[in-house]
This record gives C-alpha cells, sequence and structure tokens, in this order.
C-alpha cells in the first residue's frame, strides 16, 4: 500500500472518532477513579487499545474504501466505547469478572472481521449465487443446534455450540445468511410480487406460489420459538423479511398479510406454550413476581428509576444487582450510570444508524444491494428496539443482545460483518 | 474546588460529549440531504464521488428541451436519463424514450448503457450498442439533445 493510494482523507470520519476518543478518556478517567478495585493501568490500555483498532480501520478505508460512508463506523466506535466501559464496570461482580477481557478480545477479532469482510466481498453480486447455499446453510445450522447444542446458562434450550470454552450462538450467522437469501430471492421475484393477481374484497393478493419463503419463514419462526424458546430471534427474522419484502414490492398489502399472519402466530403461540402464556404475564404485572420470574425485569426498572435524569455517574450505581447485566440487560446499567440523558443518547446513535443505513439503501446501485442494505440495518434496528423495549418493559422481554454493546462474541462478528458489508454497498467508485 | 465535584463535573462531561457527536452527525446528515435535494445528480457530500474525478455531462444544443447550452450535469454512479420525471436527468423530449440512457461507471471507468430507447441514442454520431466506454470528450446524441461527456481529473 503506497501512500499515493491514499486518495481520500476521510476528515468526517476521523473528527467524530476524535469525540469518540475523548468520550474513553473521560469515561476511563471516571472508572479509575470511582472503581478502586479496578486495575487501572489494565484498564486505561484496553480502552486506549480499542480506540486504536478504530483508527487502523478508518485508516484501511482511506486505503481500501475511500468513498464508504463516513458515519457508520464512528456511530459503531462509540456504542462499543459505551459498551465496553459499562462491562469493564460490571467486570467488578465476582460474576462478569473475566467479560471485559474476552469482550476486548473479541472486539479487536470484529475490527479485523470488518476488513476481512470487505476485502474478501469486492462485489456483493457475488453474494448473490449464494443464495440457495445460504438458506441450508442456515436451515442446517438450525438444526444442528437444536440437535447437539448446548445452553450455557443450565436450562433446557440449546442455543448455542460449545468449543473448548468457546461458545458459539449460531443464530447470529443466520441474521446474515438469512438477509442473503431473502436479498436475491426476492430481486429475482421482485417483478412479479408488485403484480396483484387474486383480488378478496378490498385486498389485493400477491400471486400466491411466490409466496413460499414467507411460509417457510414462518415456520423457522416457529421452529425457533417452539424448542429454543428464543422469542426475541423469532421476531427478529419476520421483522427482516417484512421490510424486505415491503422494499422489494413496494406494496403496502404485503405489510397487512404479514402483520395479520404475526398476529395469528401469537395466538397459536399464546394459546399453545405455557411459557409464552407466562411471559406475557410478567410483562404486565411484574410486580407480582418482582421475586421469582419477573426479578430481572424489575431489578432493570428499580436501576433506571435510580439512575434518573443524570444517573448515578460511572462507577457509581449498582447495575451489579440485575440479573445477566452484562448482555441483555446492558441497557438499564447504561441507564442506571449514565442516566436518562445518556440512555437517550444510546437511542440517538441506534436512530443515527438506521437513518444512514437506509440512506446507504436508497442511494445504492442496483436492487440486490439495495435489498441487502435495508436486511441489514433492519436487522440492527430491530434487535435494538426489541431487546430496549423489553428491558424497558414497553413490550414483553424476549432475550437478544443489544447491538455492538453487549458481551458477547458471535454477535460482535456477526455485527462487524453486517458493517462490513455495509460500507462496501456505501461505497461508489 | 473539592474532588466530589470534580468527579461530577466530569460525569456530566461524558454525557455532553455523547450529544456533541449526535448533533455532529445530524449535521453531517442534514448537509448530505442539503446536497441531494438541491440537484438530482450531483452525489452528497460525505460519501458517493471522490473529488479526484468528477465525471459531468455538459449540455451543448438543447434540441426541444428547457435545458440551457453549456449547462452541467454531476454524474452519480448511476445516471438515468429518460423522459420519465424521476430520472435522474429528466428529459422533456418526446423523441426521448422514458427511460433512455443509463450512464455508469465500473473498474474500468465510465460507460453509457442503451436502455432499449426507441430512437436510440448517438455516441459519436454511431449509434450506442448495448453497453460501450466513455472518454473524456465523447459526444452523446439523446433525441434531439446533444451532450459532451467530460471527466476532470
Amino acid at each position: 500500500m503506497a501512500l499515493a493510494s491514499l486518495t481520500r482523507i476521510r476528515g468526517y470520519e476521523y473528527r467524530l472518532l476524535l469525540i469518540v476518543a475523548a468520550v474513553l478518556a473521560v469515561g476511563g478517567w471516571l472508572l479509575v477513579v470511582n472503581v478502586p478495585s479496578l486495575a487501572p493501568v489494565h484498564t486505561i490500555q484496553e480502552l486506549a487499545l480499542l480506540f486504536g483498532l478504530y483508527a487502523l480501520a478508518s485508516l484501511f478505508l482511506s486505503f481500501r474504501l475511500p468513498t464508504a460512508d463516513q458515519v457508520l463506523l464512528p456511530v459503531v466506535a462509540l456504542l462499543t466505547a459505551i459498551g465496553l466501559l459499562s462491562i469493564r464496570r460490571l467486570s467488578t461482580t465476582a460474576l462478569y469478572a473475566s467479560s471485559a477481557d474476552r469482550q476486548v478480545v473479541w472486539l479487536a477479532a470484529g475490527i479485523v472481521v470488518l476488513m476481512a469482510t470487505i476485502t474478501l466481498v469486492p462485489r456483493l453480486e457475488n453474494l448473490k449465487r449464494y443464495k440457495y447455499t445460504a438458506a441450508v446453510a442456515g436451515f442446517l445450522l438450525i438444526l444442528g443446534t437444536i440437535r447437539f447444542g448446548v445452553d450455557i446458562t443450565g436450562g433446557p434450550y440449546r442455543r448455542w455450540f460449545g468449543f473448548h470454552g468457546i461458545y458459539f450462538q449460531p443464530v447470529e450467522i443466520l441474521k446474515v445468511l438469512v438477509v442473503i437469501f431473502y436479498a436475491a430471492y426476492l430481486e429475482e421475484k421482485r417483478e412479479v410480487l408488485s403484480l396483484a393477481e387474486f383480488r378478496l374484497g378490498r385486498l389485493r393478493l400477491p400471486p400466491l406460489q411466490y409466496l413460499g419463503p414467507l411460509f417457510l419463514t414462518w415456520l423457522l419462526s416457529l421452529l425457533l420459538l417452539t424448542f429454543q424458546n428464543d422469542l426475541g430471534s423469532a421476531l427478529l427474522f419476520f421483522g427482516i423479511f417484512l421490510a424486505m419484502l415491503y422494499v422489494a414490492s413496494e406494496r403496502r398489502s404485503y405489510l397487512w398479510i404479514g402483520i395479520g399472519v404475526f398476529l395469528v402466530g401469537v395466538v397459536l403461540a399464546f394459546r399453545l406454550f405455557p411459557h409464552v402464556r407466562q411471559r406475557a404475564d410478567i410483562w404486565l404485572n411484574p410486580w407480582r413476581y418482582a421475586h421469582d420470574q419477573a426479578y430481572q425485569v424489575v431489578q432493570g426498572l428499580i436501576a433506571l428509576a435510580n439512575g434518573g435524569i443524570v444517573g448515578s455517574g460511572l462507577g457509581q450505581g449498582h447495575p451489579g444487582f440485575v440479573p445477566v447485566a452484562n448482555t441483555d440487560f446492558i441497557f438499564t446499567s447504561i441507564g442506571e450510570e449514565l442516566g436518562l440523558g445518556g440512555g437517550m443518547a444510546v437511542l440517538g446513535l441506534f436512530l443515527v444508524f438506521a437513518f444512514r443505513g437506509l440512506r446507504i439503501a436508497a442511494l445504492a446501485r442496483d436492487p440486490f444491494e439495495r435489498l441487502m442494505a435495508v436486511g441489514l440495518t433492519s436487522t440492527l434496528a430491530i434487535q435494538a428496539l426489541v431487546i430496549v423495549g423489553g428491558n424497558l418493559r414497553l413490550m414483553p422481554l424476549t432475550g437478544v443482545t443489544l447491538p455492538f454493546m453487549s458481551y458477547g462474541g458471535s454477535s460482535l462478528l456477526a455485527n462487524f460483518v453486517i458493517i462490513g458489508l455495509l460500507l462496501r454497498i456505501s461505497a461508489h467508485e | 474546588m473539592s474532588f466530589a465535584v470534580v468527579v461530577l463535573l466530569f460525569r456530566l462531561i461524558l454525557v455532553a460529549l455523547l450529544y456533541l457527536f449526535l448533533a455532529r452527525v445530524v449535521r453531517i446528515m442534514y448537509r448530505d440531504l442539503r446536497a441531494a435535494a438541491s440537484s438530482p445528480a450531483i452525489p452528497t457530500a460525505s460519501g458517493a464521488v471522490r473529488p479526484g474525478a468528477i465525471a459531468q455531462l455538459v449540455v451543448l444544443s438543447p434540441g426541444k428541451t428547457t435545458f440551457q447550452a453549456g449547462q452541467q450535469f454531476r454524474l452519480r454512479n448511476p445516471t438515468l436519463l429518460g423522459r420519465e420525471p424521476g430520472s435522474d436527468i429528466p428529459v422533456d423530449d418526446d423523441f426521448v424514450s422514458a427511460q433512455h440512457l443509463r450512464i455508469l461507471s465500473g473498474p474500468t471507468g465510465w460507460a453509457a448503457q442503451d436502455l432499449n430507447a426507441t430512437n436510440g441514442t448517438r455516441l459519436n454520431g454511431t449509434r450506442l450498442l448495448g453497453t460501450m466506454p466513455l472518454k473524456s470528450g465523447d459526444i452523446l446524441d439523446v433525441g434531439r439533445l446533444k451532450l459532451r461527456f467530460v471527466l476532470d481529473h
């Protein structure tokens, strides 16, 4: 890489990353001052390392993909920075002691994966060829997990693959595979899907034979839901499909059909599965179960209330009281220590991400890239919506990770692949 | 000033930095939107086009259109020319098809692609068939409109 190939200084990105550096510096100082049990040098080193990784990624983009979007990387950097500060802070709780060190390793791996994605996928079109491979691989992944997986929480639901102490959540990879398959399939069938064939009263129905994937997806969601008790992922995959179908067909009737199918599914699940009923009950009456099933939700609410508007201060609250505070409930620990102000800023970052992702879709060169961008963006946006909604008790709690903030390797790696693909789509040479 | 006050101050600064970041991002996005709105064929500020290589179409003779001779259109990838109002460069000429011509940029450079337009496009006087490469100075005849393709380095 000669310096001559540096065709563009990414000025916006660079200046935004400097603010991320300031956040890391101030946050790191507060952690060191407020949490005496943390090793100060180690903490500062790892935060500096995180910044170095993003500086490296930015430099990489200046050389390899100079015209790529300049907002995406800093937004991700800030989200992971706030996430790592919270996870490091939680490492004082014995249960989460090793998670911050592991998270740093995963973040470094994530940046490598981001750069590898951009290098290995020079043209998004290449992915189109693998659409059925992606679909079959995804299906096998699910079946494989149900059959051979383990449950690291000690419960009966197998959602992880274990390998010498490293646990991997296949559903995270599935997100990307599913988006590739849908984008390729919908791009092919786009024309026929936007034609109306049957009329049912005021509703115009699409040619039904092309809706095979819709029902397949529904089936897959139900599979996940039944065997894995993974309501969050089921909801996520359904949301991705609806968003992509709507963009591909530009027809609102699909949304209504989709929502109808979803409601039927909800009613059926409510009737058939006791754990779905129980979850709805916990959502509606958390205080009745405050000491058992709803303990987590209730502790989360107390943490948020305790934070107030400006928060208790980084290292000055008690976020460790909430079970799984470093994954599914990381938003409440941010809400407690950074307050309503910090929580709203995090939501603002996700909003900016969604807006930027859809803009990349709008400017995309061809329909396949557009559908990919819509699918990938909605994946992360819906995921953030579902888990924060669950944390805040705006909807029943379903366990998915908060993208880029929660502790967890498979989730981070998959999300960095998504960012790599979005950056690739956004670059117009 | 006691130490507790300093800590409080830095707590507020931490959250304020998050909003500073958001404000900066919103400003960039606003600029992009403004740039996109002000001219349909002009690429946006922080993404699309490398400043080193600006591709333009210059109107040589407007024919029956409302364009001015000498008017310039910056090209983004791809740019669609056609009678359809939604085209990147809408050409109001009866001899022009709804989707007439696409200008795009690939790894080997810029190219013009015929979209099976009824009356076709002429590239330097000869009929454009399929996709043909463009070099700076090429003349395109789209209906009765005459354009020059210019690549600035």
